[in-house]
């Protein structure tokens, strides 16, 4: 480490360039940070007050009262939180996992299926039958209620497989070469040599399935809510969140809207609070996976 | 790699254990359950909030019935859940499906109620009295397979009005007299010129908003109601003989938004009507510097809030029963009755179809209605002088989860109502919050000063009476399920699509191009095959009207 | 290098011949590997298409789908008969567009330039925040979006104030500038989110390269050009042929909630036509008509353009 300080003069200085990014960067930082504190202030501030509008990052009447409402209301939550935590650990291991196994294999050109699967693979992007088929499909497998349909049919991501795979692509061709000579079998290479070298990506990909994980709540509606036992924090996010005018636009009597939406609109302090609620995670949890992907200075170094 | 490894089978472990656990928990619950308390699925299609029928009203409700829901509902939006059901063929014992009826029926998902109302109904019987007929599916087919929602007899004490005009404003020009659109134009021009600015920003005449669903509340029906009709939804039906048209297609309707172009023209009109969020309109609204509205009083509910909460309620608003000219009148205050809107209906998998209709039936009788309405006795109300007097009123109207926290209320929608103007066996209401003693004490001081200074009691006083509104032998239009095979629907979408973008543009145009702009919308519409639709909807209004018996 | 050239001529004419039991049991390692995970495939993604035949038939959920009666093209023919079908193709192909342009130029020049921040805390902390609009939803942004492009909004006082204009320009209302409006307002959204790949393939570069080409008198930005870029060609060649798949699912929540009644012409995608006809109107089998449209047309696309790019030497998805 100390070597490479004292060799590299040029590291140090900074130069024009240097500047010109660190400006545009800050104006990224203004534009990107600017809607989340916007969030962030309404949640922070009392609902009735909201209604006014014209509340840009900072609260203008500050209370804590929404947090308040959502988490008192709701005994479910600590089992939803939970409940999201334990899926997004599962799904993300046993994603990745799926997801590695695959990339490296159709990354193997000497594999004789390798283009039928590919191709196999990449059309399921872009093909659905539907939301109809896809729920008999569910209920003929038993998964209905079950805590599996969180995990099994999310298994594989073309995307994330073409991701990995393009990672594997860049690996130069001698390490299979040398390790096939010493004699090791594919799954060893694939574990040994193959994934250890792809962490970036595994890490993108680990990223990416744990949002999805994370955020998903249809599929809590759709397959599991006979069983309470099972409901997620978004799904129990999102329940706080209907609003009975949107859902019944123009099907309903007046007097039918009375009796429904009296006193039932969500007040917008407490949705910006619910966005507030499920990202936070999130952001907690990230920087551990930043490391992974957003280079220092040093990372380079480390790999050769 | 250890860390691969140790993962790996830490989230087998998980899996395997969460699955176990899960496998459990599936075990269903097949109804029967301790205390002789049958459970019962419940599917609402409205209900966005969960409700676990533990509230006190709840609790009353299962000792006197026996019966505990188990209620589900849709979320996010989804309007699907009714055909996964179908698709799936799992059905709860109960089922509020709306506009989905018909698909029931198809697949015979719900059962037929006419012989269990004629042995077992008693309490639907006399509550529908004659208008039972209004249950039946169609000429075809003339069972009953729901027992109906929305009130048999129903008063309106505060109506929404065509518009609404800020309290502040009729004080300031005097309290005139505001019954048509010429007068109500000449009001928000006198009180603007008088005050171009309030709480030191622009004032604006009258704010819509039409750039999301809520063009229909506050561009598309005004207009219908400014012409004296009906609310039929997107249709005008003459109701003598049920003939049938979209209503765009009327010469009132052109008259009112040549009217409103004029208005928009002059300044008078909130030039982003059209392109506003609702949050925007809301805060232009609790900014207070809105004179006039057009819209219902449950879209502003969170405008008002924050106006009163301001202390500005002189600001809040008055419902206007403003028509084209003298004569119309305008139909707010009308009784439509029992207009056949979808309630429950029964399952045809359900192994407690007896009970399920025992529960229904005893939902309709005075008990229970006086129950979901008031609540319970020494907790919600209690008896002065051997009336009724609520006594957590205040709670009710400052919490939002007064409902769902106590019952009350939270149990009339979607089950049989007896209707905010229904009386019981000793005259008093059966409604909590639907008496002019009631509605005269909620209001504010603001409110009580302007109503009385035009010799009032109730906003509806404003309004024609009941009586002079008539019934209605078809309804309300818009909640006659449309077949499925028919284009009627898509020729709907169609035009309500090309209409709004349609029309919104005739507004914000020259009034020079008008009578341009309103023939080609005609012509196009035609083009649209609109006709068809009108003898579409045509038969099946008269349908109803058969059905109905008139 | 001299090795691989005659690997490779070796390995043509083995690909060539038939799948033997040799070669399987060589590879029997990898199929065991693949196998469950096809299995998974098929069953999860290749057993629904059954749901396909709705298109065909009059579906109706009472009946089924093996009960409801056949009714050949029809569907397709009222597609493609219908004018609203058109006009939403062409707006979601002009969206896609300018959706796939922007948004891979940005969010490539974002992480290349991100990449060259060399103060560490400052650039985790940009990278962070960057992707924050990621998790707001739609609803909150275009919310933010039509306040700040109103007519006393923002972006207007801005102009007004450094005299570029004199009055206030109505966005929102014009439907012309939809289609920009809703790109940039995506770009914002999602530039930061998307970079992450970039930034991940980057990582994996050797640094010698860079000091070698330092040595050589290269500045900083020439440096990013000529080896940074380089380096991740093959996963933006990748990313750019994925979303060429995807240019006709665009999906329809933002065009809706950024849209009005006045740009509706503008703002009708065929996600969007397909929800209000299609499954919104429960005309299951017209919905499903659309989508079989849009796969067809997903995966043309695709196979062209993977062979555009394997032909022109950048290496191809397939």
């Amino acid at each position: 480490m100390r070597k490479l300080f004292r060799k590299k003069n040029h590291l140090n200085r900074v130069t024009g360039f240097d500047l010109v990014i660190a400006a545009i960067m800050i104006l990224v930082i203004i534009a990107t940070l600017y809607p989340f504190l916007n969030v962030l202030a309404i949640s922070l501030n009392d609902s009735v007050d909201t209604a006014k509008g014209g509340l840009h990052i900072l609260p203008r009447e500050f209370t804590f009262a929404n947090y308040v409402e959502i988490f008192s209301n709701n005994d479910q939550l600590l089992l939803a939180f939970t409940n999201s935590v334990l899926r997004t650990v599962v799904g993300t291991v046993a994603g990745v996992l799926c997801t590695c196994v695959m990339a490296y294999v159709i990354s193997r050109k000497d594999f004789i299926f390798r283009r039928h699967i590919t191709t196999l693979l990449v059309v399921t992007m872009y093909v659905s039958g539907g939301l109809i088929p896809g729920y008999i499909l569910i209920r003929n497998l038993g998964l209905i209620n079950s805590f599996a349909v969180y995990i099994i049919p999310a298994l594989l991501s073309a995307f994330n497989v073409i991701v990995i795979r393009s990672f594997i692509d860049s690996l130069p061709d001698a390490l299979e070469e040398s390790a096939k000579i010493d004699g090791a079998n594919d799954f060893v290479i694939f574990y040994k040599i193959i994934m250890p070298l792809c962490v970036p990506a595994i890490a993108t990909v680990a990223l990416f399935i744990a949002v999805g994980q994370w955020n998903s709540w249809f599929d809590t509606y759709l397959y599991a809510r006979g069983n309470v036992n099972l409901t997620t924090l978004q799904y129990e996010l999102i329940k706080i969140l209907d609003n009975a005018s949107t859902q019944n636009a123009g099907n309903l009597s007046n007097a039918a809207m009375e009796q429904l939406n009296a006193g039932k609109t969500t007040p917008e302090s407490i949705k910006m609070a619910i966005t507030i609620i499920a990202t936070v995670p999130i952001l907690i949890v990230y920087p551990f996976l930043q490391k992974y992907f957003v280079s220092g200075l040093t990372l380079g170094a480390v790999k050769n | 790699m250890k860390w691969n490894k140790k993962m790996l089978m830490a989230s087998c472990a998980l899996s395997a254990s969460m699955l176990l656990a899960a496998c459990n928990n599936d075990v269903s619950k097949d109804g029967e359950s301790e205390d002789g308390v049958t459970t019962l699925t419940f599917f609402s299609a409205d209900l966005t909030k969960d409700d676990k029928f533990d509230n006190p009203v709840a609790k009353e409700i299962t000792k006197k019935t026996g019966v505990k829901l188990e209620i589900s509902h849709p979320v996010g939006g989804d309007t699907q859940a009714v055909p996964l059901m179908i698709a799936s063929g799992d059905y709860p014992d109960m089922i509020f499906g709306k506009g989905d009826i018909n698909k029931l029926i198809d697949a015979g998902a719900v059962i037929p109620l006419d012989d269990l109302i004629e042995k077992k109904g008693d309490n639907l019987k006399a509550l529908y009295g004659d208008q039972i007929v209004r249950l039946k599916n169609s000429t075809e087919d003339p069972q009953i397979y729901h027992v109906g929602t929305g009130g048999v007899q129903n008063i309106v004490l505060n109506p929404s009005g065509t518009f609404k005009i800020q309290l502040e404003a009729l004080k300031e020009l005097g309290y005139p007299e505001i019954k048509t659109l010429e007068d109500f134009e000449n009001a928000l021009k006198d009180y603007k010129a008088k005050y171009p600015q309030i709480n030191g920003q622009d004032t604006i005449g009258l704010s819509l908003l039409g750039s999301d669903w809520r063009w229909l509340i506050t561009v598309g029906n005004p207009a219908g109601y400014a012409s004296g009709y009906q609310d039929d939804g997107q249709w005008l039906v003459d109701s003598e003989t049920g003939a049938t048209k979209y209503k765009f297609q009327d010469e009132k309707f052109k008259e009112y938004f040549k009217w409103l172009n004029h208005m928009y023209d002059e300044g008078l009109v909130d030039p982003e009507s059209f392109t506003q969020k609702y949050d925007t309109y809301i805060a232009k609204i609790s900014s207070g510097r809105v004179i006039g509205l057009a819209d219902q009083n449950w879209d502003i509910n969170d405008g008002i809030a924050a106006l009163k909460a301001d202390g500005q309620s002189w600001r809040t608003y008055a419902p206007l029963a403003v028509t084209l000219e003298d004569g119309i009148l305008q139909p707010d205050t009308k009784d439509y009755g029992y207009t056949g809107t979808t309630g429950v209906s029964i399952s045809s998998t359900s192994e407690h179809q007896e009970k399920a209709f025992e529960f229904l039936d005893w939902m309709a009788s005075e008990e229970a209605q006086i129950l979901v309405n008031w609540g319970i006795e020494g907790e919600n109300y209690e008896i002065k002088d051997g009336k009724r007097v609520a006594t957590d009123i205040k709670e009710s109207q400052t919490d939002p989860n007064y409902s769902l926290k106590t019952g009350v209320g939270n149990y009339i929608y979607p089950f049989p109502q007896w209707g905010t103007g229904a009386v019981d066996s000793t005259g008093q209401p059966i409604s909590r919050s639907d008496t002019k003693e009631l509605a005269m004490s909620n209001y504010t001081e603001e409110e009580k000063e302007v109503i009385s200074s035009y010799g009032h009691e109730v906003w509806a006083d404003f309004f024609p009476s009941p009586d002079q509104l008539g019934d209605t032998k078809h309804g309300r239009a818009y909640e006659i399920a449309i077949p499925a095979s028919s284009d009627l629907t898509v020729i709907q979408q169609k035009a309500d699509d090309y209409t709004t973008q349609a029309i919104t543009d005739i507004i914000i145009s020259k009034p020079s191009e008008f009578e341009k702009k309103w023939t080609a919308m005609q012509e196009k519409l035609k083009e649209m095959d609109i006709e068809k639709a009108n003898a579409d909807m045509t038969d099946l209004v008269k349908d109803r009207m058969e059905l109905w018996g008139n | 290098m001299e090795v691989a050239p005659i690997v490779n001529q070796e390995k043509k004419p083995q690909k060539e011949k038939k799948i033997t039991w040799k070669k399987l049991k060589d590879q029997k390692v990898l199929i065991f590997m693949a196998l469950p995970l096809v299995i998974w495939l098929i069953v999860f993604c290749y057993v629904p298409l059954f749901g396909w035949i709705m298109a065909f038939q009059d579906y109706k959920p009472a009946l089924g789908v093996s009960n409801s009666p056949w009714v050949g093209l029809k569907h397709f023919k009222a597609l493609f008969e219908d004018e609203l079908f058109y006009r939403s193709l062409i707006n979601t192909l002009g969206m896609g567009g300018l959706g796939i342009i922007f948004g891979t130029f940005s969010s490539i020049a974002f992480a290349l330039l991100l990449n060259e921040l060399r103060f560490t805390r400052f650039k985790k902390f940009t990278q962070t925040v960057s992707y924050l609009p990621h998790f707001v939803s739609w609803v909150i942004v275009a919310n933010i979006v039509t306040t700040m492009l109103s007519t006393n909004g923002v972006l207007n006082e801005l102009l007004m104030s450094l005299h570029i204009i004199d009055s206030p320009i109505q966005f929102m209302s014009d439907p012309e500038k939809f289609w920009y409006i809703v790109t940039f307002s995506d770009v914002w959204k999602e530039m930061g989110w998307n970079a992450i790949i970039y930034l991940a393939a980057m990582v994996s570069i050797d640094r010698e390269m860079y000091e070698a080409a330092w040595v050589d008198g290269a500045s900083r930005f020439k440096q990013m050009i000529h080896i940074t870029l380089p380096s991740i060609k093959p996963i933006i060649m990748i990313l750019l042929i994925l979303s060429i798949g995807n240019l006709i699912n665009i999906g329809f929540e933002k065009q809706m909630l950024l849209g009005n009644n006045i740009v509706a012409d503008k703002a009708l995608v065929l996600d969007k036509y397909a929800l209000d006809y299609g499954i919104g109107m429960f005309r299951y089998s017209y919905g499903t008509a659309i989508g079989i449209f849009k796969s067809v047309v997903s995966i043309i696309l695709i196979f062209v353009f993977n062979s555009i790019a394997k032909k022109s030497g950048n290496g191809g998805l397939m």
